[in-house]
C-alpha cells in the first residue's frame, strides 16, 4: 500500500468539503444554512489535521482535531444563540432582509 | 482496504454538497449528520480512531442534533410550510437510503470479513493522544474548556429576555 494514498487523497477531500462549505455559506441567504455550511467548513479543516497527523504518525494532528472541535461547538452554541434571539426579535431569518445593526 | 475508504470519501462529498443544497432545514442537517457519520470512517481508516470517535460523538451527536433541537423548537422551517405539506413524496427516501445503505455495508463488511488489518498507514492510538493532550498541550485544553464556559454564558445572555419579559 503506497503511503502516500492517506495524505493526497485525505487533503483533496478536506479541501473538497471546505469548498462545498464555502460555496454554501456564499450562495445561501438563510442563517440557518449559513451557519451549517460554516460547520462543515470547520470539520473539513480540522479533518486535515487528522490527515496530517496520520501521515506522520504522530499524535498531534488528532490533538488539534480535538480542540478544533471544542471550537466547532462553541461555534455552534453561540450562532445558535445568536439565530434564536434574531429570529424572535426581526421573524425572519433572511440574511438580506437583517443588514442593519441598529435593535 | 483503499475501496472501502474511498467509497466513504465519496459519500462524505455528496452528502456535503446535498446538506449545502437542500431546502429544508431538517433535510440539509440529516444530510450534514450523515457526513460526519461518513468523515469518521475515513477518520478511522487512516488510523485515527479517536478522532473517528469524536467525529460520530461530538460532532453528529451534539452539535448537529443541537442544530435539529433549535430547528424543531423555534418551527425555522415555517417559511417552507408549503413544501411541507408535500413533505414526504416517495423519490425522498432514494437518496438518503442509497447513501446510508452504503455506510452500511462497509460496517457489516468490517465486522465480518475484515482481518486483523483494519487501516491504512499507522495507527495513532487513543493513549497517545490522551498523553499529548494531558502532557504538552495541557494549556490548550484549560483554553478549550475556558472557551466552552464563554460559550456557554454567551448563548444565556443572548438569549435572555429583557426585565418585563420582552424582547429588546
Amino acid at each position: 500500500m503506497n503511503a502516500y494514498i492517506p495524505l493526497v487523497s485525505g487533503l483533496m477531500l478536506s479541501t473538497l468539503l471546505f469548498l462545498i462549505g464555502l460555496i454554501g455559506a456564499l450562495v445561501r441567504r438563510n442563517f440557518l444554512f449559513v451557519l451549517l455550511a460554516l460547520e462543515l467548513m470547520t470539520n473539513a479543516a480540522a479533518l486535515a489535521f487528522v490527515v496530517g497527523g496520520s501521515r506522520h504518525g504522530s499524535a498531534e494532528g488528532q490533538a488539534m482535531f480535538l480542540l478544533a472541535i471544542a471550537a466547532a461547538a462553541v461555534e455552534a452554541a453561540v450562532g445558535l444563540a445568536l439565530l434564536v434571539a434574531v429570529y424572535r426579535r426581526q421573524g425572519t431569518l433572511d440574511l438580506d432582509r437583517l443588514n442593519r445593526m441598529k435593535g | 482496504m483503499n475501496a472501502l475508504y474511498v467509497t466513504a470519501a465519496v459519500v462524505a462529498v455528496i452528502s456535503a454538497g446535498l446538506a449545502v443544497s437542500r431546502r429544508h432545514p431538517v433535510h440539509a442537517l440529516l444530510y450534514l449528520t450523515l457526513t460526519a457519520l461518513a468523515l469518521g470512517m475515513v477518520a478511522y481508516m487512516i488510523g485515527a480512531p479517536l478522532a473517528g470517535a469524536v467525529e460520530i460523538l461530538v460532532f453528529a451527536g451534539a452539535i448537529l442534533v443541537l442544530f435539529v433541537m433549535v430547528v424543531l423548537t423555534h418551527r425555522l422551517g415555517r417559511e417552507t410550510v408549503e413544501q411541507e405539506t408535500s413533505w414526504l413524496p416517495p423519490g425522498i427516501w432514494r437518496g438518503p437510503l442509497l447513501l446510508t445503505a452504503v455506510l452500511l455495508g462497509e460496517f457489516v463488511w468490517f465486522l465480518f470479513f475484515a482481518g486483523e488489518e483494519t487501516t491504512i498507514g499507522s495507527t495513532v492510538s487513543p493513549w497517545q493522544v490522551s498523553e499529548m493532550l494531558f502532557g504538552p498541550y495541557l494549556a490548550g485544553v484549560e483554553l478549550a474548556s475556558m472557551m466552552l464556559l464563554a460559550g456557554i454564558l454567551a448563548a444565556m445572555a443572548l438569549t435572555r429576555p429583557g426585565p418585563s419579559g420582552e424582547w429588546r
